[in-house]
């Protein structure tokens, strides 16, 4: 009879670790989980028509046209950023400037009392939850572009607004209060030549200077600027994943490789004396600590105490509960079936905890933008060559405004990695979460203002 | 007994260990408005729509009463209203026009005639009807041609500017912005009327964003 009870709750305690935490994952995350909008879609039926959505797009926009859909807001900045950046490269400007002003437009909105954000910093939901926003690097990236933009509508004024934005995002971390505040020189150095390219020699003048006092890489740029100046994405982005035993730390490294030998082919000219401007990778790698590290640190170690407790509980509970039915002792027996349901819940919290950092990232930005300036280059027709690229690659966006003319390119395209570029457009299960209504709107507003037409148009 | 009472204190160790360490204002902040005479909380947000419909509402009040831009020895003053000297000087992208386009509206709804308004902007389309009509390509059209277009007595000029500060213990981010705007004589160069806008903007993003 006693063998035959300690038997029984052997099998009901074996039945119970296997399913309750799979049950309990749910019970977890559910009081944490917000509230849906009530127009929430399935998963299957967001990537069906996703599918159908970008099929009557150009090749090179139907792999960022099919995530947007996709994914919604949930990687609205990140997707917007990555489509933005590929039109600039097919010389689509228009499309592209409204790519990246609607990405800004989610940078700049203030998330308090967002509930995916709260729910990233619960226990029991990866950071992964929240609509994507970049890392200062990533933001800063994103009105530098915007900003390259405005210098080919000939609009120096907000080239300048856009630099000097770039250069403030990137002071905005919590740890760039000391050591690395304000060290991207590159984005204040253009707002300079902006400023001089406008008429306000003062207001350049002051800019340059600041940008040289932050930032050593650049003290031996002109100053001031010369007037045509030629910037080249090069090399790839910096690389984010999750270290620690539960990837709950954020690090960034160096991707792999590099694009030397750069030279400017320009009519009877070749200039190769090439210098960077900005180091991109070094401001990812140098951003220092995230106030959601410690948050997420934190997740990591209830989960470790959820799992010693849920630990010790079952071990104390099954031997109390095993010598109690042996014995003939209730209160015993009792004891342990509590021990026993503490370490089923607790081993069922220790499973639901998510302290993974959130490692998306802008895979297409380069790891640096190289610099070659001189007044005596005409940009028109201009080619440029590097150590992987014998034959001259003509110049992405070329902008003219009074005495002043920028060039922009990159060494590698920013098109889709399935198509031979560096965006990874990867396959995500759309998050619907608490986003039925935003990501309604949101796609209505793809269908509208990023048609077919519209993305084609140039 | 005992036994129980430690599950219970176990139980409840538990529940107390799903609490995290949150960083201040881990929820984020939600703008609020301060009066920009008085020192605020670090934050940044910048100009928006209200902005621009209470700035330039601001400013055409200012100017209707401003005595140098009203009529003299019976002559209504003649002011160029854009943004070709309105310069942006801030860390924010913004289209000019649309606040020099809402003041010139309103200014010149609101005028009644006590200034009259050139249309600096579309000086290329007036030379090209005036040439069609002097090349008789067109008629006169039913006022008539004039020897010469407006010239203006006055324009307006002005700056956005903004200054951003950031505070890395509260997470709180602010910035003040302060939009000028000036009535410039196009003759002498005197400023002949000078008006100002600015508020201080405070928020902070969620600990998931910094």
């Amino acid at each position: 009879m006693k063998s035959r009870l300690s038997l029984t709750l052997s099998l009901a305690v074996s039945a119970a670790l296997t399913t309750l935490p799979v049950l309990a994952q749910g019970s977890f995350r559910n009081p944490f989980g917000g509230s849906d909008t009530g127009a929430e879609q399935d998963a299957q039926t967001v990537t069906t028509d996703a599918g159908s959505f970008a099929r009557p797009y150009d090749t090179w926009a139907a792999p960022f046209m099919n995530a947007l859909y996709r994914d919604g807001e949930w990687g609205a900045v990140l997707n917007l950023s990555e489509f933005g950046l590929a039109a600039m490269e097919q010389g689509r400007y228009a499309i592209a400037a409204k790519a990246l002003d609607q990405a800004i437009m989610r940078v700049e909105s203030i998330y308090a009392g967002d509930e995916n954000a709260s729910k990233a910093r619960s226990t029991f939901n990866a950071e992964k939850v929240k609509d994507f926003k970049g890392e200062p690097y990533e933001r800063s990236m994103l009105y530098f572009y915007r900003g390259l933009l405005y210098v080919k509508e000939g609009d120096l004024q907000n080239a300048r607004a856009a630099f000097l934005a770039a250069d403030r995002h990137d002071t905005l971390s919590a740890a760039e209060d000391t050591a690395f505040a304000g060290d991207f020189g590159m984005m204040k150095y253009l707002a300079g030549w902006a400023s001089y390219c406008d008429g306000d020699a003062l207001r350049g003048e002051q800019l340059v200077s600041e940008a040289k006092a932050a930032d050593n890489s650049i003290a031996a740029l002109p100053s001031p600027p010369r007037n045509h100046l030629v910037l080249i994405d090069t090399g790839p982005a910096p690389v984010k994943w999750g270290d620690g035993q539960y990837r709950q730390i954020l690090k960034l490294q160096a991707g792999t490789g590099s694009d030397d030998g750069l030279t400017l082919h320009s009519g009877e000219r070749t200039l190769d004396a090439f210098a960077t401007l900005g180091n991109v990778t070094y401001q990812a790698t140098t951003r220092g600590g995230r106030e959601v590290d410690g948050i997420l640190a934190g997740k990591a170690q209830f989960k470790d105490t959820a799992g010693t407790v849920g630990n010790v509980a079952l071990n104390a509970g099954a031997q109390l509960a095993a010598v109690g039915a042996m014995t003939g002792n209730r209160d015993m027996s009792g004891a342990g079936l509590v021990g026993l349901l503490i370490g089923v819940v607790a081993k069922a919290a220790e499973a639901s905890a998510n302290p993974a950092a959130d490692v998306r990232a802008w895979t297409s930005l380069p790891a640096q933008v190289d610099i070659v300036a001189d007044d005596d280059v005409s940009l028109d027709a201009a080619t440029f060559t590097w150590s992987r690229q014998a034959s001259g690659k003509p110049l992405a966006l070329s902008a003219s405004s009074g005495k002043c003319a920028l060039g922009w390119a990159r060494t590698r395209p920013a098109l889709s990695a399935d198509q031979g570029g560096t965006a990874v457009v990867a396959s995500e299960q759309p998050d619907e979460r608490n986003r039925g209504d935003r990501n309604k709107a949101f796609r209505a507003m793809l269908a509208s203002d990023f048609s077919p037409q519209a993305v084609q148009s140039r | 007994m005992n036994v129980r009472k430690l599950a219970a204190v176990c139980f409840a160790s538990m529940l107390a260990g799903c609490a995290t360490q949150m960083p201040p204002n881990a929820g984020g902040v939600a703008t609020i408005s301060a009066n920009p005479e008085l020192a605020g909380p670090v934050q940044g947000v910048g100009i928006e729509g209200h902005d621009i419909i209470g700035m330039s509402d601001q400013m055409m009040r200012d100017m209707l009463a401003s005595p140098r831009l009203g009529p003299a020895q019976g002559k209504s003053p003649r002011v160029i209203v854009d943004a070709q000297y309105f310069a942006n000087d801030s860390t924010q992208p913004i289209n000019r026009n649309i606040i020099t386009d809402r003041l010139r509206v309103n200014l010149n709804r609101a005028a009644q005639g006590r200034m009259t308004f050139v249309g600096r902007q579309y000086a290329q389309a007036v030379e090209a009807e005036r040439q069609l009509k002097r090349e008789a390509v067109t008629d006169v059209g039913t006022t008539g041609m004039m020897r010469a277009t407006l010239g203006a007595d006055y324009r307006l000029g002005g700056r956005i500017a903004s200054v951003d500060e950031r505070s890395a213990k509260s997470g709180m981010i602010q910035r003040f912005t302060q939009i000028t705007f000036e009535m410039f004589d196009l003759e002498s160069s005197e400023i002949v009327w000078s008006g100002i806008y600015q508020f201080l903007r405070a928020a902070a993003d969620d600990a998931v964003y910094r």
